[in-house]
């Protein structure tokens, strides 16, 4: 089965390039064009990994994550931030928050496709292991 | 003997419910007075009507008896001293100390004994004049307090003001930064997916053209970082995460971000990095942007079909990268031009190769703030090595870099070592590296002390008192705001300041034996 990707980010023009980078890998791709309409995007999509942006005009990508990950079912699931912010904060603060990976942007997209399939290897195997344990 | 205070006008009040009394000190002071002092006398019998009659303002004194009808002068005093702009002296005829201290107690200027006013009459003028003095004197000195008080405030509301301001430019800065680095994510994505063959076939040539865009939007997005952190180092805002690593990786990551720029211009890079080498102790982004700068400017000088060397050689308690070049070389004049901030080489063939100011500058910043040291050898017509060190990663190595570079920066300022303990030793180091690297200036030194559970702080400074506070008040009010009650606070110990003279070993010794004894401390209290 192929894999959903949901992007989250209020820069159409990147979504659109990702977007088109993923689909080309075979991926499924659904977009949201801020932080509250991908929360809303997360329920309804049940994506395998998020790739989610910081600085957006509602709340911002720590918030996104931080109410994603509070719902129920969405509490595991993998999120990549892609920021064009690089201060020295960004990086903990997106991981303490809740992200698996953290790439600035401009980003390469080899890193980015790197990011996703290792947050989907990574969740397939505990899944995996979690369903022997049962 | 001259009793006047100054030349000008006087007003005696006189409150004593014994007229004779109030006749006897009109009397002497009518009789001693300094006649260039015009004198005013008021007499009263009831403390009360005298208090409705104070006169306003100017200069007066005002003798009180002690014993008044039904009262003494001591309930009076305080009414006296809050409507009177004049000092108040008690007196009275059959005192004692205990009623002095009181008297003075209550704001009294002075107590006087009537029998000493009779025997020794210039007296009261003595204790007049003194009480004046030393009423004026005390106004005056509230009155500087109160400017000094007032003078404090505007400079603390200037100082919170410009540290608002401060804070404003780098956010501005980042702002730029960020808003910057979107459309290039666009610009260098686009290029790519095109150069991929996802939106249709591409021609060899079509895909080098693409390339040409590619580095051309790494160049900015590189040079955007360049002066975010010029910026922040120029504000001591400039967070630095050194940590160990393998100088290879630091080679590999530059490589990779280049490679295709030499190849565009035909330029042979080869890379020499000998099987034993140290690891050192750096921030590995700023250490691989000094040499990436490094390695673009050797590229951009190198005549197309040239060669270029990237190299790291051990060097007594270091690591050096080097870059080597066939370009048109410099001569020495030029090389100690060469670091002034946005300097351009004025040679007429270097002019069409602008950005070289920049990227050597910057190079500086980033190879000073990982405590190494930039090196320049060139030779006109043959070539240059452009060449940076990294401390190693043992302790001496690196305490030998900070001193050395404390020293260049101001050698009088001695530098303080603090060590912070994390009292549960299964809690993460790192989040705590994280913590103070965010407190500290990026001069400022981090060493962990893994297996001790502690982490050393060194930085030039003579405060460390000042320094402990700091970090302390940051610590609170960060993890207070989290967890909405107070932290428990970081436990950090002063443990050593030095001349920046001081020899590395002898430093590194002290600072190993406290990082082992602080932690055993803990163990003790502990169990």
């Amino acid at each position: 089965m192929e894999s959903t990707i949901l992007i989250i980010d209020d820069e159409p023009r990147i979504t659109a390039a990702l977007m088109i980078r993923l689909e080309s890998k075979g991926y499924n791709v659904c977009h949201a064009i801020n932080g509250l309409a991908g929360v809303e995007a997360a329920c309804l999509c049940k994506p395998d990994v998020i790739v989610l942006d910081i600085r957006m005009p509602d709340i911002d990508g720590y918030e996104t994550c931080t109410r994603i990950r509070r719902m129920p079912g969405l509490e595991t699931i993998p999120v990549v931030f892609l920021s064009a912010n690089v201060q020295d904060s960004a990086r903990s603060r997106a991981i303490a928050c809740g992200g698996s990976q953290f790439i600035s942007k401009p980003y390469d997209a080899d890193d980015v496709i790197g990011a996703i399939e290792s947050c989907i290897i990574a969740r397939e195997h505990a899944q995996n292991s979690a369903g022997c344990e049962r | 003997m001259s009793i006047a205070v100054s030349n000008e006008e006087l007003t005696v009040v006189i409150v004593d419910d014994d007229v004779d009394h109030r006749q006897l000190m009109r009397a002497v002071l009518e009789r001693d007075t300094d006649s260039t002092r015009t004198l005013h006398i008021f007499e009263y019998g009831e403390p009360d009507v005298a208090l409705a009659s104070l006169p306003p303002d100017g200069n007066v004194v005002m003798l009180v008896d002690y014993h008044l009808n039904g009262a003494t002068g001591l309930d009076w005093i305080q009414d006296f001293t809050r409507t009177l702009m004049g000092p108040v002296i008690i007196v009275t005829s059959s005192g004692d100390e205990e009623i002095a201290a009181k008297a003075f107690r209550l704001g009294a200027a002075d107590y006087l004994d009537k029998g000493n006013i009779i025997r020794e009459p210039l007296e009261l003028w003595a204790s007049i004049n003194r009480s004046i003095r030393r009423f004026k004197l005390e106004r005056t000195n509230r009155s500087l307090a109160r400017s000094l008080k007032l003078a404090n405030a505007e400079l603390t509301a200037k100082n919170d003001k410009l540290a608002i301001l401060t804070r404003n430019a780098q956010q501005f800065v980042e702002d730029v930064a960020h808003e910057f680095r979107t459309p290039l994510t666009v610009i260098k994505e686009f290029a790519s997916i095109i150069a991929d063959g996802i939106g249709g076939d591409v021609s060899p040539k079509q895909i080098s053209y693409l390339d040409f865009i590619n580095d051309a939007t790494s160049d900015l997005a590189n040079l955007v970082d360049d002066f975010l952190d010029s910026s922040k180092l120029r504000t001591g805002m400039l967070r630095v995460h050194r940590k160990v690593h393998k100088p290879q990786d630091i080679i590999d990551s530059t490589w990779k971000m280049v490679e295709t720029r030499a190849a565009t211009k035909s330029i042979a890079v080869e890379k020499v990095i000998p099987s034993q080498l140290p690891l050192v102790f750096v921030d590995a982004e700023k250490a691989g942007r000094a040499l990436l700068n490094l390695v673009t400017n050797a590229i951009k000088f190198t005549n197309p079909d040239g060669r270029i060397r990237i190299q790291a050689v051990p060097v007594a308690g270091a690591v050096r990268f080097e870059v080597e070049d066939e370009g048109p070389g410099l001569t020495q004049e030029e090389i100690d031009h060469l670091f002034e901030r946005f300097h351009q080489c004025e040679r007429s063939h270097h002019l069409s190769e602008k950005g070289f100011g920049l990227g050597l500058s910057i190079v500086r910043d980033l190879v000073h703030i990982n405590l190494g040291k930039v090196e320049i050898w060139s030779t006109p017509g043959e070539g240059s090595v452009f060449a940076f060190t990294v401390p190693a990663e043992d302790h001496e190595s690196i305490i030998s870099a900070f001193l050395n570079r404390a020293r260049e920066q101001d050698h009088a300022t001695p530098i303080t070592a603090l060590a912070v303990v994390n009292k549960h030793p299964v809690a993460n180091l790192h989040s705590d590296i994280d913590f103070l690297s965010s407190t500290c200036y990026g001069t400022d030194l981090l060493i962990p002390f893994p297996q001790q559970h502690s982490i050393i702080m060194i930085g030039q400074t003579a405060k460390s008192k000042g320094w402990i506070e700091r970090i302390q008040r940051v610590h609170a009010s960060r993890f207070a705001d989290s967890h909405g009650r107070d932290s428990e606070p970081l436990q950090i110990e002063a443990i050593g300041m030095w001349r920046t003279e001081e020899d590395a070993s002898s430093i590194c010794k002290v600072l190993e034996r406290t990082a082992t004894g602080v932690f055993h401390g803990i163990d003790d209290t502990d169990h």
